[in-house]
């Protein structure tokens, strides 16, 4: 990875969180989901807190993952899901509809890389 | 009797849960329709654009560009910033944002990003016709448009604006800007192109006057 575009993406990702306060280690997760695509949290203004986005991923692959506040995935587990999905991936974006939608994203690549 | 207490906590115990699990937060979602004016609907339906009536039930032939087509065809999504068209001087007019995959490889630099333009168009009768169009997205080159970390589907950060009359823009992050910059396209204000030049292209100047505004960072 390229030291400047590492750098972009971490004042990205500051400006994501700004004014929040966050940690060394929610930095480098945005950093590193925004280098692949996407933004990894979400302000939970109840809690007061920042919370991983609502994304299963799915665990036999590096970045491909599930919106779970899609009523169409929401409820299913990863096995599931990935059952339902698993053909369209070699599709790539094109394998992504309305019946099958799984998606790319750098939150699951970031899970991925950090192994969890 | 404890048993009976045992089960009234757990019952409680399980109600909260519901309680918490149902304050989970969620991105406020873009709308997944616009509604024309006489009542009519446009949303996307198998890779393309249509336009229904009120019911779902009918569609009714809307022609887009042949070049706008095919963005949409190869689209790795499409979004709609507001949920109706407006109405500037007598002229209707919708706002599009598609996004197309900036990479082929989907574990590398941007494989699970998205570049997208925005596409303003004029409807008349069943012709969609362009008016100008603006990348307004982009992983490639850190442009985003501002969620309020996360809350809001970043296309609400694309609106109709009253004074000036136009299109507001607010970016979270542009990496050839500074942060929290906006753009507003209207026709009452000249258009500086200087630091836009490279986000910026007009399909019809009558229209794609405006000003680029930087605005503080809160």
């Amino acid at each position: 990875m390229g030291v400047k575009l590492f750098q972009e993406k971490q004042s990205e990702a500051k400006d994501a969180f700004r004014p929040l306060p966050y940690t060394d280690d929610q930095l480098m997760r945005e950093t590193f989901t925004r280098w692949n695509g996407g933004g990894y949290y979400e302000w939970n203004s109840e809690a007061k807190q920042l919370e991983r986005k609502n994304v299963l991923c799915d665990p036999t692959q590096g970045n491909i993952g599930w919106n779970m506040d899609n009523p169409s995935n929401a409820g299913q587990t990863a096995d599931q899901l990935h059952e339902r999905d698993k053909t369209q991936y070699s599709e790539m974006k094109l394998g992504q509809t309305k019946e099958h939608p799984w998606t790319y994203t750098g939150i699951c690549y970031v899970d991925h890389i950090f192994g969890n | 009797m404890s048993i009976i207490s045992s089960g009234i906590k757990a019952g409680m115990l399980a109600a909260a849960l519901i309680c918490v699990s149902s304050l989970a937060i969620a991105e406020t979602p873009s709308p997944e329709t616009v509604n024309l004016e006489g009542g009519r609907v446009l949303l996307q339906k198998d890779r393309k654009l249509v336009e229904v009536d009120a019911a779902h039930s009918k569609e009714f032939p809307l022609r887009f560009p042949a070049t706008f087509k095919r963005a949409v065809t190869t689209a790795s999504s499409v979004a709609f910033p507001a949920d109706r068209s407006h109405v500037i001087d007598g002229k209707e007019y919708i706002l599009v944002v598609v996004n197309q995959s900036s990479s082929n490889d989907p574990m590398g630099y941007c494989g699970a990003g998205e570049e997208g333009t925005l596409y303003v168009f004029q409807i008349e009768g069943n012709k969609a016709e362009p008016r100008f169009s603006l990348p307004v997205q982009s992983c490639l080159k850190s442009v985003a448009l501002a969620t309020e970390t996360g809350t809001k589907s970043p296309y609400l950060a694309i609106a109709w604006n009253d004074a000036p009359i136009g299109i507001k823009i607010v970016w979270e992050h542009d990496a050839d800007k500074g942060p929290a910059a906006s753009f507003i396209a209207s026709k009452a204000e000249p258009l500086l192109r200087h630091a836009n030049n490279a986000l910026f292209r007009d399909l019809d100047a009558g229209f794609a006057v405006g000003r680029l505004v930087k605005i503080s960072v809160t």
